[in-house]
């Protein structure tokens, strides 16, 4: 028989979790748990890509905290269904897509083209821009908010948060070919609203 | 006629345009924390509050009675749970005092750690180490008496305990392996 070694056994991190050691399915075992630090540690984590994808789809950084928050809600009464088979961040994303979807079907009824300038400018960025990128990022998220949601949602995944047709399609429930047609339309369009915004 | 990005197959106005909107958005420790406690404590309100139901003191006096009913049914689980650990009979045996022994048979696997609420879930604080027989892998953990959730980690990847009764909590279908150690 080995000798027992003496063990530091503790209930909780006194000081977060080690972000280079804690994988996602680490934290969504300790949430399980009833950790609330595991669970604040994967907001923390996935919280800005998910307000990133829903800022530029829903237009304002109000609606975009809203659904996102929402999204977590329903991710945490959900942790046990989370069976590791995707990445976390895989299985987040697909709730937000749905929340978004949903926030922009109340909306619909209004008017469902947003003005994704106004938070594109809100936005705080990681460092100094040029006054000509500024106004870029200002024409492009015009562009953005006249185009249909369902283009928009699909440029967004393909191109802003950069997955595969094959992950898009396994979130969004939408085929690969329906995708990449969503997507090509979307970037005509964009070019020609670009165009437009330059010759103004 | 446009040049395409070879990357992205956009034409490089629209991507550099479109790598404006890579740019993160800041949050701040404030807001992480009401996202995750707003999580936490609407867990199992929303669906009764969203469909507007009205409770009347009778159907709070028969809820009551319910919880007394189902509270006195969970303690006498507990109970035998405590007075039978031996349930999880290879993967938790008393190995001393004050400390538990978990074991977990997997004869290919290059590293096994154990994960759970009694060292903060980290993967690299408690490996185990290979029996002489070459395939069990063993450690003792000095743990007072309670209940711990936890999970091998086997090369990387979460494993229940086979050996372990499953953790069942009602509202998440928890996946974790429990196990409760009583005082001495």
């Amino acid at each position: 028989m080995s000798t027992t070694r003496a063990l530091a056994v503790t209930r909780r991190p006194v000081a977060g979790y080690n972000e280079a050691t804690m994988t996602d399915a680490l934290l969504v075992r300790a949430a399980l748990d009833g950790d609330s630090t595991a669970f604040a540690t994967l907001v923390q984590r996935h919280g800005r890509v998910c307000l990133r994808y829903a800022t530029r789809m829903l237009g304002n950084r109000e609606d975009a905290e809203d659904a996102t928050q929402e999204a977590f809600v329903r991710a945490y009464g959900a942790l046990g269904r989370f069976d590791g088979s995707v990445a976390f961040r895989t299985w987040l994303m697909t709730i937000l897509i749905n929340r978004c979807r949903t926030a922009l079907s109340r909306r619909r009824r209004d008017d469902e083209r947003v003005d994704a300038s106004a938070d594109v400018a809100t936005i705080a960025l990681a460092s100094e821009r040029q006054t000509d990128d500024m106004a870029l990022r200002d024409a492009i998220g015009q562009a953005l908010g006249r185009l249909e949601a369902v283009q928009r949602e699909a440029f967004l995944l393909k191109h802003v948060e950069q997955l595969s047709y094959e992950e898009m399609s396994a979130m969004t429930g939408v085929g690969v070919s329906a995708l990449k047609m969503r997507v090509q339309r979307a970037c005509e369009r964009l070019q020609v609203l670009l165009r437009e915004t330059d010759d103004a | 006629m446009h040049s395409h990005d070879g990357e992205t197959g956009l034409n490089p106005d629209l991507a550099r345009a479109v790598a404006s909107l890579r740019d993160l958005p800041e949050i701040d420790t404030a807001w992480v924390r009401r996202v995750a406690d707003t999580a936490m404590q609407r867990r199992t309100i929303p669906s009764i509050a969203r469909r507007g139901f009205h409770v009347t003191p009778l159907t709070a006096i028969a809820a009551s009675l319910v919880c007394v009913l189902l509270g006195s049914g969970a303690t006498a689980l507990v109970l035998r749970a405590r007075v039978e650990p031996s349930g999880a009979a290879l993967a938790a045996e008393r190995a001393g005092s004050a400390h538990v022994r978990f074991a977990i048979d997997a004869p290919a696997a290059s590293t096994v750690a154990i994960v759970g609420d009694f060292n903060g879930w980290n993967p690299t604080s408690l490996p185990l180490r290979r029996g002489a027989d070459g395939r069990t892998w063993v450690i003792d953990v000095p743990l007072a008496p309670g209940r711990y959730a936890y999970s091998f980690l086997v090369d990387g990847k979460l494993a229940r305990d086979p050996a372990a009764p499953q953790a069942r909590d009602d509202d998440f279908g928890s996946s974790n392996s429990v196990i409760m150690v009583k005082g001495s």
